[in-house]
């Protein structure tokens, strides 16, 4: 896969090892390259490397603007510790804008460097100089190091659905004393070097702190072969490939480093250290600023597809004169932006004697196929896109709003093979097609009651008890096409329109499928599926991914740009911008732009059904 | 064996050969440093490492004799094996270290970066070092007359020292011998021996060809080109005792590990040339 052009920027965690092993003085030489100062008590690794984050975080809080998060792991009674470790004003956030930095110390120390000496071969000037904190290290017990890259890959996809749009590689930039405590860190390395975002999969640089005196550091090694068994073998296949220019930037400082160099240092001294924590600073250099929503261009896709933006524009500029349409109040009246999706509607619209109903109807239309059914894996995407579907089906339960009518379609193969749809429910709404979200609750199949380990808002996790309600229960097929599908759910949409014409909202089909379709088989479904309308317009399709080979996440694109070419791009072409996109665009920029489709791969979709209930309970 | 004490009265010998062929004008692998650039650094920061080290409030001790040889052709191809150093410390090929303090070819200023532990940065120091060789590449690589040579500059001082430390051989060179088959020449060299052991045959192998650098391999087979092999058949085996400190040091070090350091870098060149000397320090 070709990597997508760095739209917006990455961002970088810094992950340093705070367990008992930081405690112990580093053991470097004291000669006249790198060491500490004769004399003096030597410092723990811990306050040597503190004091080299802090200088790095003083030179990035006048560097470009990025998310940097600083994760420190240790373990207390042998329960893994991972936090974020930023304090004072900035305790407890997970990412902080390197923008925020130069404000937020948790203080500003006194500290003396040293200088030439301007007579020229003197001793050195000492030279009291600010010394700005913002890392105190916490140090005990094991290096919960499993757990640490656990919840840096938790950290990285949190950040990358709000990240702007085509974001640099993120950077993970780890600094250790020695092995590890809670097992073999492979392959919660390996999750996060394997997640395929547009612009490139996140990099993991690792630096070993030195333990000998005398053992030359390993640097930047290429070729596992060439080291010793052991963990600087294990190291290597957990480290990334160097990019191009940090490769350059290294070679530029002098290190001897061959084309295939991981991002791994093995017994590095603290002028080691120095050199690795500057490959920040040469991979964040070029990142372009952070996207200002405004200035964002209309995508092209859709100014040539579709009238929407221009219909759009023209509502705001004044197709209701009546009405003030400042951004603050248009949010509130009865026909916004929905009625744009069809010209019938305007004709409806002229009827005045007809009242608006706050009702909404929505289907699930589940893709039961997958490539392969058989094969038990209990995570496969369609076992995924049936979460998301209860998921959904939960959030409606507890809002019983009585206000939202929902059929859940779901189409596949029976055992002969041929194509099979499903429009009914089962358990105790057995036999019924649509069914009130006040009903939902009571039709549950069963309420699964599990824990769960959720971020606990200051960097940490914790384990709550969760209850799910499940209501579809399917098991996965082999494909088939939507076609018969598609015609079905549009006979469900068609009759609930006849019952509800002045909705306040179009039908709303939301496909929960893997993506993979024949050629052309999508445009034909969908002209199919979007024939029922209501006054506030024609039907919305919506499609949730989940895919079967991997795929960077994907929320709301405003263009196709980051979707595999083929099936993805082609749903894309016909997903209808999300209800409401312009409050969320406005709500939440980093999510949501103004022109931005329906449409998630790999994430999530709840922000759709939420600007449903939105409008639904919005004043009439 | 290899447990005699060094001091003024039983010295230890340090013999490099530098190889000065023209090729050392070309990069290591995987940097834009000159090689012979970067044998001349390291070899002067030896130098004066050794130096510091013999220090004492009378003086530099004479504890070690040492030897710079270089090797090369002229443009008939003839060999041209020469003192590296300077006069007046080039009319012999051992000499004693205090007189390499007394006479350095001339002292350079330079800047260090060093690392404040202070406040993380790096500053800049300005630094005045001696310098007692300059790169020279010229020519071919004569490498079996310059081991012919260095068998009979150290036949010559064991005869003088036989209850001394055996000498230590340190070959540095970046290409193939152009004047035969070195092995056979590396044989007799290690057969020398003082009543405390064997000659000590270290080979620094600096390499054209991208790989990681490496130290004391202890097999061929992980060696990526031939010369390197050659290089290890010439190697002496790391004798039992600088082997048990090595791993204490935390080496990762196999048993029959060789005195061969492959694309070794600044870092590791020194940290070789550091073991090799180890006993020096040691006793002092």
């Amino acid at each position: 896969m070709t990597n997508s052009t760095v739209e917006s920027p990455g961002c970088v965690i810094l992950l340093i090892d705070e367990s008992a092993a930081m405690e112990s003085p580093l053991q470097e030489s004291a000669g006249p390259i790198g060491g500490s100062t004769p004399g003096k008590t030597p410092k723990s690794r811990a306050e040597s490397v503190a004091t080299a984050v802090n200088a790095v975080l003083k030179r990035l809080a006048n560097g470009p603007d990025f998310d940097l998060a600083l994760v420190g792991y240790r373990t207390q009674d042998d329960e893994a510790i991972v936090e974020t470790r930023w304090g004072g004003a900035l305790a407890g956030r997970q990412f902080v804008a390197t923008a925020e930095l130069a404000d937020t110390p948790i203080v500003v120390e006194q500290r003396v460097r040293k200088l030439p000496n301007p007579a020229g071969f003197g001793p050195p000037i000492e030279d009291p100089v600010d010394f700005p904190v913002w890392y105190e290290p916490n140090t005990g017990g094991k290096a919960a190091q499993v757990a640490a890259f656990r919840y840096c890959r938790e950290l990285l996809e949190e950040w990358v659905s709000s990240a702007g749009p085509n974001p640099g590689v993120p950077m993970i930039v780890h600094i250790f004393a020695g092995g590890t405590g809670d097992g073999n860190p492979h392959q919660a390395v390996q999750d996060i070097m394997t997640l395929d975002w547009p612009t490139g999969s996140p990099l993991v640089l690792q630096a070993h702190l030195c333990t000998s005196q005398t053992v030359p550091p390993t640097l930047f090694p290429s070729n596992r072969y060439y080291l010793p068994v052991g963990p600087q073998k294990d190291l290597f296949s957990r480290c990334s490939p160097l990019p191009g220019s940090l490769l350059a930037a290294l070679k530029e400082d002098k290190f001897t480093i061959q084309e295939n160099a991981v991002g791994m240092m093995y017994h590095a001294r603290m002028l080691d250290i120095v050199k690795f924590l500057k490959l920040i600073d040469t991979h964040t250099q070029n990142w372009p600023a952070r996207p200002v929503l405004n200035t964002i261009p209309l995508a092209d896709t859709i100014a040539a597809d579709d009238t929407v933006v221009e219909t759009v524009s023209e509502e705001l500029s004044g197709s209701l004169p009546e009405v003030d349409t400042t951004e603050d109040t248009y949010e509130a009246m009865p026909f916004d932006d929905h009625d744009i999706f069809d010209e019938s509607a305007s004709e409806l619209e002229q009827d005045s004697t007809l009242e608006v109903e706050r009702a909404a109807v929505v289907v699930l239309l589940l893709d039961r196929s997958l490539e392969n059914p058989y094969d038990g894996n209990t995570a496969s995407a369609f076992a995924r896109l049936q979460d998301h579907a209860n998921d959904l089906l939960g959030r409606m339960a507890k809002k019983r709003s009585g206000q939202l009518s929902v059929a859940v379609v779901s189409y596949g193969t029976d055992v002969a093979g041929d194509s099979e749809v499903r429009t009914t429910w089962e358990g105790d709404l057995a036999g019924q097609v649509l069914v009130s979200d006040a009903d939902l609750a009571e039709g549950a199949l069963r309420v699964e009651e599990f824990e769960q380990q959720v971020p606990n808002g200051v960097g940490g996790l914790m384990t709550v008890p969760v209850k799910k309600s499940v209501f579809v229960e399917l098991e996965p097929t082999a494909a088939t096409t939507m076609s018969e599908a598609t015609a079905a759910v549009s006979e469900i949409l068609l009759g609930w329109c006849d019952n509800h014409p002045q909705s306040c909202l179009p039908p709303v089909v939301i496909h929960l499928t893997r993506g993979e379709f024949e050629p052309g088989e999508i445009a034909a479904a969908m002209t199919e599926l979007c024939t029922a309308e209501t006054a506030a317009g024609s039907t919305l399709v919506y499609h949730l991914v989940v895919t079967e080979q991997p795929h960077a996440s994907v929320v709301f694109p405003a263009s196709n740009e980051q979707l595999e070419p083929g099936p993805l791009q082609e749903l894309f072409e016909h997903t209808s911008l999300p209800v409401d996109v312009e409050r969320l665009a406005s709500e939440k920029p980093q999510i949501m732009q103004p022109t931005s489709r329906g449409l998630v791969v790999n994430g999530k979709i709840d922000l759709i059904l939420d600007a449903i209930y939105a409008q639904l309970e919005s004043e009439s | 064996m290899y447990s005699q004490e060094i001091s003024r009265t039983t010295p230890a010998c340090f013999l490099f050969l530098l190889d000065q062929s023209y090729s050392m004008d070309e990069p290591l692998g995987g940097s834009d440093q000159r090689k012979c650039d970067q044998l001349a650094d390291v070899m002067n920061g030896w130098l004066q490492n050794m130096i510091i080290k013999a220090s004492g409030e009378s003086g530099v001790k004479d504890w070690m004799h040492i030897g710079v040889i270089g090797y090369r052709t002229d443009d008939q191809g003839n060999a041209i094996i020469t003192s590296a150093l300077s006069a007046p410390l080039d009319d012999r090929a051992l000499i004693p270290i205090s007189e390499f303090n007394d006479h350095p070819l001339r002292i350079e200023d330079r800047e260090q970066q060093m690392y404040d532990d202070e406040t993380g940065e790096m500053t800049s120091f300005p630094v005045q070092i001696p310098v007692w060789v300059d790169p020279v590449m010229e020519g071919g690589t004569p490498m079996c007359t310059v081991l012919h040579y260095a068998y009979e500059v150290l036949e010559a001082w064991i005869s003088d020292h036989q209850d001394c430390f055996p000498p230590i051989l340190i070959h540095i060179t970046d290409g193939e011998s152009q004047d035969g088959d070195p092995i056979p020449y590396a044989e007799p060299i290690r057969a020398l021996a003082t009543d405390d052991g064997n000659v000590l045959f270290f080979n620094c192998h600096l390499s054209m060809t991208a790989a990681d650098p490496f130290i004391f391999p202890h097999s061929n087979e992980v060696l990526p080109e031939e010369l390197a092999r050659t290089l290890f058949e010439m190697s002496s085996v790391l004798p039992e005792s600088m082997c048990e400190r090595a791993i204490q040091e935390g080496f990762s070090i196999q048993p029959g590990a060789r005195g061969m350091v492959f694309n070794a870098d600044m870092i590791s060149l020194l940290q070789f040339l550091d073991m090799g000397t180890r006993v020096a320090k040691n006793l002092r």
